[in-house]
């Protein structure tokens, strides 16, 4: 309290707490980072301590018009203009700034000058003022950009949402195309909209960054009750997907999985299932651009290829994944289980998928 | 209040139980003035063995224990996480047997109170009675999570939700776990959310990535506890910690 306080000797100690002038300079001197005084034409022709120890312009520079020699480059021709102007209409001036600091680089100030009159002659003299803004600047950034992020996010929400109409109408025509009692097709078509649901969930826990391959894999396989351990192995380097391939994916992982559990080598006892993968080149000799991915099953008795099966989840695999991932794929109904291998290009938005 | 920073023995179950009811000054003491034993055990004890008898109800004064049921082939299932304050069997005063055992999961110190004490209490103090019952009917509730936490949430916003849990059951005894460790292995977490210690493994890594936790070598606490909930679809709800004050403003506007 008191290291702020004024302490002159012109208050005085009776009568009046203090004069007018002296709450006015009490007040400026706090708010300003300095005080300055220009002749009628609007020269300065006085010194500025406050000025000088701020910007760190000598007296002969700070003389005349130099002060706006003070401010950023870019700003200088449009503050001399208006300077000019309200000069010669005898209107104040109040612009915000980029002030040289003396430490170098620069700092948001308002400039406040306003014109005295001195009696009826006119202008007498003009007196300016600036006051360091730079933290209101910076919050004003910060919202900014902030703002910007939001309408990024927004459009892309509406994206998604058109996005996952679209997705579930083709979903649904697909699944009750395939001739089956109701029941099957209503389990087939909520087990569909379940999987996308976890991918939902999935992507709204990375909205900064990728999602990772592997874990993607295990939140399908967990949602379906199977875990890694001696008849599931799991297993490749990090991979980072984006939202487009994490959706396709997810769905053909669960396509996979549903055909195992009902079928295949998480039904069959003695079933296996393998689940590898690999960053290999692709065709331009790029390293780390093509996702290799391989689902093994074993241990299946050999049964020919199922006609369900080859509704909606094939459709997937052999027309969607190459059609929208632009991905190479393979299955086959082997001796032993389903072989599914899926070559995806990763380019570079795809291995380093970033916030998008 | 020095005496609720360091607490002696029983005052630590006095202060959970006053987190979800009011018990008069009376009560307060009678429960404070309960005999009780102290106890020190080394991670992996048992405390209760499933199918026995008890006549005791410890009361975790440090460390953490856990509630498992195993099934016939050895897979084991971590059913509750009991932290310190928590009483480990108030269960054993209204049924004869145990049904799951409970173990250490750190070292320990206990307060063991004989049943027959607890019962007398019960019997002649309806609020405290009552307090019990809270008691367990919240731990129910956090059964319940559990089972739609194991059930129905990915990997990832389930180790999320437990250490959130975790959190907000702590700050009970003053421990925050976002100035100490949590001191559960791997494979301890995978015991307690149905996963694999490999899917654990990764799903910490993804944590750390997202800024949620914060890993030194085997050590594990929070970073970012707003991100963390969000990521656990945690709402602080099913812990009733806020049960007491609801309850008098309930009284007094009545």
């Amino acid at each position: 309290m008191m290291r702020d306080a004024i302490i002159t000797k012109d208050v005085p100690d009776q009568g009046m707490p203090c004069k007018a002038e002296v709450c006015a300079k009490a007040l400026v001197d706090g708010l300003a980072q300095a005080v300055w005084e220009t002749d009628a034409r609007g020269i300065v022709v006085s010194d500025c301590p406050a000025w000088r120890r701020h910007t760190g312009q000598s007296l002969a520079e700070l003389l005349d018009h130099g002060w706006i020699a003070a401010l950023h480059p870019d700003e200088r021709r449009g503050v001399r203009r208006r300077w000019r102007t309200a000069v010669a209409r005898g209107r104040k001036l109040d612009i915000e700034a980029r002030l040289q600091t003396e430490g170098g680089g620069y700092r948001w100030s308002r400039l406040y000058i306003v014109p005295l009159r001195a009696g009826d002659d006119g202008i007498g003299k003009w007196v300016g003022m600036s006051i360091d803004i730079m933290a209101r600047k910076e919050a004003e950034q910060i919202l900014r950009q902030s703002e910007a992020r939001l309408r990024v996010l927004v459009s892309d929400l509406q994206h998604r949402v058109r996005n996952m109409a679209m997705v579930v109408r083709s979903v649904f025509s697909r699944t009750i195309r395939d001739e089956r009692p109701i029941e099957d097709i209503a389990e087939h078509f909520r087990g569909r909209l379940d999987s996308l649901a976890r991918t939902q969930v999935m992507l709204a826990q990375h909205q900064e960054g990728p999602v990772d391959l592997e874990n993607l894999i295990r939140d399908e396989l967990l949602g379906a009750g199977v875990q890694d351990g001696p008849l599931l192995s799991i297993g490749g380097p990090d991979v980072g997907l984006t939202p487009v391939q994490t959706e396709l994916l997810a769905l053909a992982f669960h396509e996979l999985t549903t055909n195992a559990l009902k079928y295949g080598a998480l039904r069959a006892p003695g079933g296996r299932l393998e689940i590898v993968w690999s960053m290999n080149a692709d065709a331009d000799g790029r390293e780390d651009t093509l996702l290799d991915f391989k689902w093994t099953e074993h241990g299946v008795p050999a049964i020919p290829v199922r006609p369900a099966y080859r509704g909606f989840g094939m459709d997937l695999i052999t027309d969607a994944l190459p059609h929208r991932l632009g991905a190479e794929t393979h299955i086959e109904f082997l001796g032993g289980g389903v072989h599914c291998s899926i070559s995806l290009p990763l380019s570079e938005q795809g291995g380093a998928a970033s916030a998008a | 209040m020095p005496p609720e920073l360091a607490p002696r023995g029983v005052d630590l179950l006095l202060r959970k139980l006053l987190y979800h009811s009011l018990l008069s000054t009376d009560d307060q003491d009678a429960i404070a003035a309960l005999p009780f034993t102290r106890r020190r055990l080394d991670p992996g004890s048992i405390i209760i063995r499933e199918g026995e008898r008890c006549d005791i109800c410890p009361i975790l004064l440090s460390g953490f224990a856990y509630r498992h049921k195993m099934t016939g082939d050895g897979g084991r299932q971590i059913v509750a996480l009991k932290l310190p304050g928590d009483p480990l069997d108030f269960q054993s005063l209204y049924l004869g047997r145990a049904d799951h055992t409970v173990q250490t999961l750190t070292s320990v110190e206990l307060a063991i109170v004989p049943n027959r004490e607890l019962e007398r209490l019960v019997m002649a103090r309806p609020s405290l009675a009552r307090a019990v019952v809270v008691d367990i009917v919240i731990e129910a509730s956090i059964g319940r999570e559990w089972l739609l936490n194991i059930g129905r949430r990915n990997a990832l916003a389930r180790l999320a939700h437990l250490i959130c849990e975790i959190h907000h059951r702590l700050a009970i005894s003053a421990t925050s776990l976002v100035e100490s460790d949590l001191p559960i292995t791997q494979e301890q977490l995978a015991d307690l959310l149905g996963l694999t210690p490999v899917h654990i493994n990764r799903t910490l890594k993804e944590l750390e990535r997202a800024g949620a936790i914060v890993r030194n070598g085997r050590r594990i606490r929070i970073g970012d506890l707003d991100r963390l909930c969000d990521l656990a679809d945690f709402s602080d709800l099913y812990l009733h910690a806020h049960e007491a004050a609801d309850d008098r403003s309930v009284r007094r506007g009545g």
